[in-house]
This record gives C-alpha cells, sequence and structure tokens, in this order.
C-alpha cells in the first residue's frame, strides 16, 4: 500500500482491510489525526465521536482478525449530517432549538450501516435544520470549502462535502431535498448520489419536506459510493416513503463502459434557462463529447422549463415545512438564525390551494420526464450553475439556491448523481455535471459515472490543504 | 388592521412576532412570488402527487 490511509477511497480501504494490508484502527487514527489537523480551518464537526468510533474499529479489527469482513463496510468510517439519529447522542440539526435533542435509537439508515460493520466517527456540519445557511449566528459555525476554506462548500450537507473532500473521512451521508447532497458534492468535488424517492429509508432522519426527502450517500469516487448504497437501500416498514424494493448490487455494472447507452444532454437548463457560467457551460459540453467518445449515443433532449421545476419544489418544500416548524416559528422565533427564520416563514403564508397546485403540476413535471426516459437511458444535465462563492457573501449564497438543475429530480424523485467535470481557472475551484437516472436503476447512473469518472482526468484531483 | 397585519394573525404569529413587521411583509411577497412561479394546471382533471407516492420502475410515478 503506497497511499497514506487518509487518501485513500471508501472501496480502497475496504480492499486493504479485506487483504489484511490495513486494519480499521489504523485507518481510523490516520483520519482522526487529519481531523485533528484541518479540523480548526473547516468546521466540518457538530460531534466529533472519535473515541467511541475508535472502540468500534477495534472491535472490528479483532472480528475481522478472527474470521474476515462481516460486509465491504466493515471496520469502515462513515460521517452523519447532523440531522441523522445515532443512538446514545443527540441530534442537534445545527441548531439551538435541538442542543438537548438526545437519541436513544439509529436511523434506519444508521442501523443498516451499523449492522455492515461500519463505525462513526463523527456527526457533521448541515444548514440549520438542512435550510438556514451558512449562518454565524448559530451555536457552531459553518463548515468551509476544503479548496478554499474563504469559500462556501455548497448546503445543507456542508460538513458532509468538506470532511470527505479534505480526506477526513472517505464516505458520509447527506440529505437531499432540493439538492443537497449533490450540491456539496458538486462544490467540493466528490460523488453525491439523491436515490430514487423511497430506495433509502428517512426513519431517524429530522425531515424537510416529507414528500421531497431522500438521504444519500457521499464518497470520493463513483465506486465508493455504489458501495455504501448497497449497505444503505433496503424497504423500511416504518417510513411511508420506503419503497418496497429486494436489495441489490448497485456496482454490477461499473466496469461496463457506455457502449449502447443513450444519453439525452438537457442543455437549456444551463444554456437559456438559467445561463451557467462559460467555464461550466464548456465542461459539461466536453464531458458530452467525452461520453460520446467512450461509447454511448448523446443527443439533445428537451424538458419542461428549470424555473418550473425551482417554484414547485419551493412551494411544497416550504409549505411541508411549516408544518413541520409552525410552531417553533411561531413561539420561538428567535431560537432560529435569522437566514432560517426568513427562509422558513414563507410557508407559513403559502395556502392549501397552493400546495395542491404544486402537487398537481408536479404530477405534470413527472410525466414530462418519464417521457423523456422512454427515448434515453440517462439524462445529462448542470448541477450548479456558478462555481463555490464566497462564504461570507449573501447575495451569492441567495444565488446558490434557484440557479442549479437539481431540485428536478427532488420534485420527479428520480435518481441523481453529481460528479466532478472540471475546475474553475481563476480560483481551481470544483465544477460538477449531473447524470440522471430512470426510477430505481442507479446502477446505470454508477454505470455511466464510472466510465466518465475513468476516462476524464478529475477523479485524483484533490484539494491541497 | 393592515393586510399583513391580518394575514400574520392569520398564520398565528403573535407576541414573539411584535416589532418583526418588516420580515413579515418580505415573507408575505416571498410567498406570494413562489405561488405565481410555476404553471398552475388548468384542466381540473389533474390530480396532485400523493403525499406518499413511491414510484414504480418502468411507469410514471404518479
Amino acid at each position: 500500500m503506497t497511499a497514506a490511509p487518509h487518501e485513500l477511497t471508501l472501496a480502497e480501504a475496504s480492499a486493504a482491510i479485506a487483504r489484511r494490508r490495513l486494519s480499521p484502527v489504523e485507518l481510523l487514527d490516520a483520519l482522526r489525526a487529519r481531523f485533528d489537523l484541518l479540523e480548526p480551518r473547516l468546521n466540518t464537526a457538530i460531534l466529533p465521536l472519535w473515541d467511541e468510533a475508535r472502540q468500534q474499529a477495534a472491535k472490528a479489527a479483532r472480528r475481522i482478525a478472527r474470521s474476515g469482513p462481516r460486509s465491504p463496510l466493515d471496520g469502515l468510517p462513515v460521517g452523519l449530517k447532523d440531522i441523522i439519529d445515532l443512538a446514545g447522542h443527540r441530534t442537534t440539526c445545527h441548531s439551538r432549538l435541538l442542543l438537548e435533542n438526545g437519541k436513544t435509537q439509529d436511523a434506519a439508515v444508521v442501523a443498516r450501516l451499523r449492522a455492515a460493520g461500519a463505525v462513526f466517527p463523527a456527526k457533521l456540519a448541515t444548514h440549520e435544520f438542512a435550510i438556514g445557511g451558512p449562518a454565524f449566528d448559530l451555536p457552531f459555525p459553518p463548515a468551509r470549502n476544503p479548496w478554499n476554506t474563504a469559500h462556501h462548500p455548497g448546503g445543507s450537507s456542508s460538513g458532509s462535502g468538506s470532511s470527505v473532500a479534505a480526506g477526513i473521512l472517505p464516505a458520509a451521508l447527506g440529505s437531499d431535498t432540493g439538492g443537497s447532497v449533490r450540491n456539496p458534492a458538486s462544490q467540493c468535488g466528490i460523488v453525491g448520489l439523491k436515490p430514487t424517492y423511497g430506495l433509502v429509508s428517512r426513519r431517524g432522519v429530522f425531515p424537510l419536506a416529507y414528500t421531497l426527502d431522500h438521504v444519500g450517500p457521499m464518497t470520493r469516487d463513483v465506486a465508493s459510493n455504489a458501495l455504501l448504497l448497497n449497505a444503505m437501500a433496503g424497504h423500511d416498514p416504518a417510513d411511508p416513503g420506503s419503497a418496497l424494493r429486494r436489495p441489490e448490487n448497485y456496482a454490477r455494472h461499473l466496469r461496463k463502459g457506455l457502449k449502447g447507452l443513450k444519453i439525452g444532454y438537457v442543455r437549456h437548463f444551463h444554456e437559456t434557462d438559467d445561463p451557467a457560467t462559460s467555464e461550466i457551460a464548456a465542461s459539461l459540453d466536453a464531458a458530452a463529447k467525452l461520453l460520446a467518445r467512450e461509447g454511448a449515443v448523446v443527443k439533445t433532449v428537451s424538458l419542461p422549463p428549470l424555473g418550473e421545476f425551482g417554484a414547485v419544489n419551493r412551494v411544497i418544500s416550504l409549505a411541508e415545512a411549516a408544518s413541520i416548524h409552525g410552531r417553533w416559528l411561531r413561539e420561538r422565533p428567535d431560537g432560529y438564525s435569522d437566514l432560517t427564520r426568513k427562509r422558513l416563514l414563507p410557508g407559513l403564508f403559502l395556502r392549501a390551494e397552493e400546495y395542491v397546485q404544486a402537487q398537481r403540476r408536479r404530477r405534470e413535471l413527472i410525466a414530462a420526464v418519464e417521457d423523456a426516459f422512454t427515448g434515453v437511458d440517462l439524462l445529462l444535465t448542470a448541477s450548479s450553475m456558478d462555481p463555490a462563492c464566497r462564504i461570507d457573501d449573501p447575495e451569492a449564497i441567495e444565488l446558490t439556491y434557484p440557479r442549479q438543475a437539481r431540485t428536478p429530480f427532488n420534485v420527479t424523485g428520480h435518481p441523481a448523481l453529481t460528479v466532478m467535470c472540471g475546475l474553475s481557472k481563476a480560483e481551481g475551484l470544483p465544477l460538477a455535471l449531473q447524470l440522471a437516472g430512470r426510477f430505481f436503476d442507479e446502477a446505470t447512473l454508477y454505470r455511466a459515472a464510472a466510465a466518465y469518472e475513468r476516462a476524464a482526468p478529475w477523479k485524483d484531483r484533490r484539494p491541497s490543504l | 388592521m393592515t393586510e399583513h397585519q391580518i394575514l400574520a394573525q392569520a398564520a398565528g404569529l403573535g407576541a414573539p412576532w411584535h416589532e418583526r413587521e418588516a420580515e413579515i411583509a418580505q415573507a408575505i411577497t416571498t410567498a406570494r412570488r413562489m405561488a405565481e412561479g410555476f404553471r398552475h394546471p388548468a384542466d381540473e382533471r389533474t390530480e396532485p402527487v400523493p403525499a406518499f407516492a413511491v414510484p414504480a420502475p418502468g411507469g410514471t410515478r404518479a
């Protein structure tokens, strides 16, 4: 093994542990050293749990020495966005309202990972309640972008994106209601997946908007993402939105290449609906060409205007969020950061009719995207229209919400994955593309993303910290 | 009472929200803009997506 432990992807660390070339304790100690070195600059964690994780890793090491790994994740560290419950610890949602919110049970997805042998070294920074951030008037500081700490790492799964990109953790979980896994993944240059709605249980994950919420894996490469999803996915009768699906191996097509795949390139999202920077547009065109060169048939397709998806997403998410936060908003408005309160409050002024109209329009938008999938296997779109902005620029931060093409797939429920496709020339910040697939066809998403990752020069580019 | 005060009262914003008229006004404006941000289906037969419509592979979700 030549790479330092913190440089290994989740999949590489898994292979090294299986071959007895790396012990879970050795890996965890190396990551902890990395955390101690970088955390003062990155603010990734709300609750560091390295001692507890080391005990779990030592237990895994003894188990592996005795009888081999329990699963490909045995002894491997996974960070948790701090809206996800971990038994024995509080879930703060990065809010002073929930500083004492102790939990006695794991979230369903954590229980699945724990059963696979994963260990949990940290609960990670988020935007407050997965909506209000980055904010500086909260009990915990906002996470920073490891490519340039003056910049926003994207949100709301900010600590997840930052810690994985920085090599503090090989993997983390985020949640995604309007793009909150894929935004920090894009801005930090890692791989983020929003699975099909219903594939991963949300039980034990603090809700933002019930019909739009997803939990997804964030990793440094595609293979690791598939490995993590394999352990996360599965039916949960206690989550009313959980799909009745049999577990499958989402990594089964990783080496299959692109020949035979048809990819629809949704150019109007970033060319005319909400124009991206010229660098991002060029990086997407270059990616489309590369996908074609590698054997895919790439053709331009049209969907309804991007703004329609965004507006429907906002009305539904804020109406549903108001049903969750209404009481606190009315009685304890000062419990929130100014930004969170500003973002949540409009939900109290949406009428029931407007929520239902949004859900009606949503049905049409789903049908339009399903129609597109009759002619193609995947869709290629922009993720963000801009590279990461400065974290202290509130006007630029506000623009990160509309200037993106991730919300369409929260509205429709289709799986969508972001992967790095360039670096901005001026500041060396990551650029990303998004691939979306048919319902429950995460295996094809991973197949195409892995082929792109192999052919493109970005996989091994990391922030210099 | 102003329209904003009536709407705030209807939304249940009481004593803790006194002195926050500007925040309320901004939220009302934002909510109105959001509600007008998409095309409202004209066909009365268009039904909303049910609250927990789990998609089915190979078919439309709704």
